[in-house]
């Protein structure tokens, strides 16, 4: 059967007052700040990774960007080197044809003058050989007779001369 | 059993008995080891969490924003009060438990195994309702507030009484949910114990003391459902009172 009992509901309602003061007044407020700046610490720390990872991927795109334009700067590079390299190499073997042409030509110059020089020399000696032979076989076949008909006939040219 | 509790300090203003008995004293006790360690707790507090009453302490917290606050439709201003309700709730239902061995022989009991006890509990969340109600809506919104919306004509003097029984029975159902659910325990307690009197019998003793254990720690578990329940519909019955704007 229910009985009142007015000293249970006072100090309830009492020391449950007290129990609320102490929470409300001195245990919830530090509570509750020390949570709050937790939470704004790990906000703002999510929100500062959340930035660096952004900025992160700003850079990586620029990165990418960057190393795209390198890469073609690079293709371009290599494409001028290798059409000015081609210009000049091409250039360069005309020249070089051109003064091997000359070389050649002067070339085949000398060869042609040595080889006149060595025919001219090569007569010369012929003859001078020939000369020299034909001196021995004529010292060996003139008789004395003949080498003073000889001498006489030039001798008698030379007077012919001389009166011309 | 609380009508054989024992009076400490015998007190009295006018016709009003505030005599101190086992009952307000475990009361006492329990608020004074509630804010004890409340204040140990943040005493000691720290930025990164490290003790156990700390992580305790703002698990419960967190439970009364998420689980109780949030559902019920309350702002943050009214978490001290559910956190105190909450704790004050655990911490007189637990020393029924811890004491249960003892209790239902000395005659202890804690304000939630009485019908008083939780009465004034309810009827203190249902003074707040209205009170609530009263501030936000003002007089006219107050009457207002109380019957459905849409409702008009003459269904109002039919629905308007049957509004007011169910306000007023709100306090009622909530107090004797939680009596009945503590001393349900407490009874179940006291009858297993009891056979050690009737049956002087070792096995008996045995069965008796296993099974009170088995209820005791059962009692914890009601206990905190109890306190869960009870500050969640204290808490649906004050956002009831502020979100009723006709």
């Amino acid at each position: 059967m229910f009985k009142l009992e007015i000293n249970i509901v006072f100090w309830t309602l009492i020391s449950f007052g007290l129990v609320c003061w102490v929470v409300s007044a001195k245990i919830y407020p530090i509570l509750a700040k020390m949570m709050q700046e937790r939470a704004d610490k790990i906000t703002g720390e999510l929100a500062a990774a959340e930035k660096q990872r952004r900025e992160a991927e700003t850079l990586r795109a620029e990165l990418a960007e960057q190393q795209k334009n390198i890469e073609l700067t690079e293709h371009r590079i290599l494409s001028e080197a290798r059409e000015k390299a081609r210009v000049q190499a091409a250039g360069q073997f005309e020249a070089l044809q051109e003064e091997f042409r000359a070389l050649r030509k002067a070339k085949e110059e000398d060869l042609r003058r040595l080889e006149d020089d060595f025919y001219r020399n090569f007569e010369e000696r012929v003859g001078k050989m020939l000369y020299t032979a034909c001196e021995k076989v004529l010292r060996v076949s003139l008789t004395p007779e003949m080498q003073q008909r000889i001498l006489q006939e030039r001798f008698e040219e030379l007077k012919k001369l001389k009166e011309f | 059993m609380h009508e054989s509790a024992k009076v400490f300090l015998a007190l009295h203003l006018g016709r009003w008995d505030l005599s101190v008995d086992a009952t307000v004293l475990l009361n006492f006790a329990a608020a004074f080891l509630l804010i004890v360690l409340l204040w140990l707790i943040t005493r000691r507090l720290t930025f990164a969490p490290r003790s156990f009453g700390q992580n305790l302490l703002e698990t419960a917290v967190e439970f009364m924003e998420k689980q109780i606050l949030a559902p019920a439709g309350l702002d943050k201003a009214w978490l001290p009060l559910c956190l105190s309700a909450f704790l004050y709730i655990l911490f007189t239902g637990l020393p029924l438990g811890m004491l249960g061995l003892l209790g239902p022989q000395a005659g202890l009991g804690s304000a939630v195994s009485n019908i008083n006890g939780t009465a004034a509990l309810a009827v203190l969340f249902f003074v707040l309702s209205l009170f609530v109600r009263f501030k936000k809506h003002g007089l006219w919104g107050f009457c207002k507030s109380l019957l459905p919306q849409g409702v008009k004509g003459p269904v109002v003097i039919l629905l308007l009484p049957v509004e007011i029984i169910s306000q007023l029975f709100k306090p009622f159902s909530l107090a004797i949910r939680l009596f009945a659910n503590m001393s349900g325990g407490h009874l179940l307690l006291i009858s297993i114990l009891s056979f050690t009197s009737i049956f002087n019998n070792i096995a008996v003793w045995l069965a008796s003391y296993g099974g009170a254990i088995v209820i005791i720690f059962f009692e914890f578990f009601v206990c905190c459902i109890q306190a869960y329940v009870f500050t969640f519909l204290g808490a649906s019955m004050i956002s009831e009172a502020i979100g009723e704007a006709t």
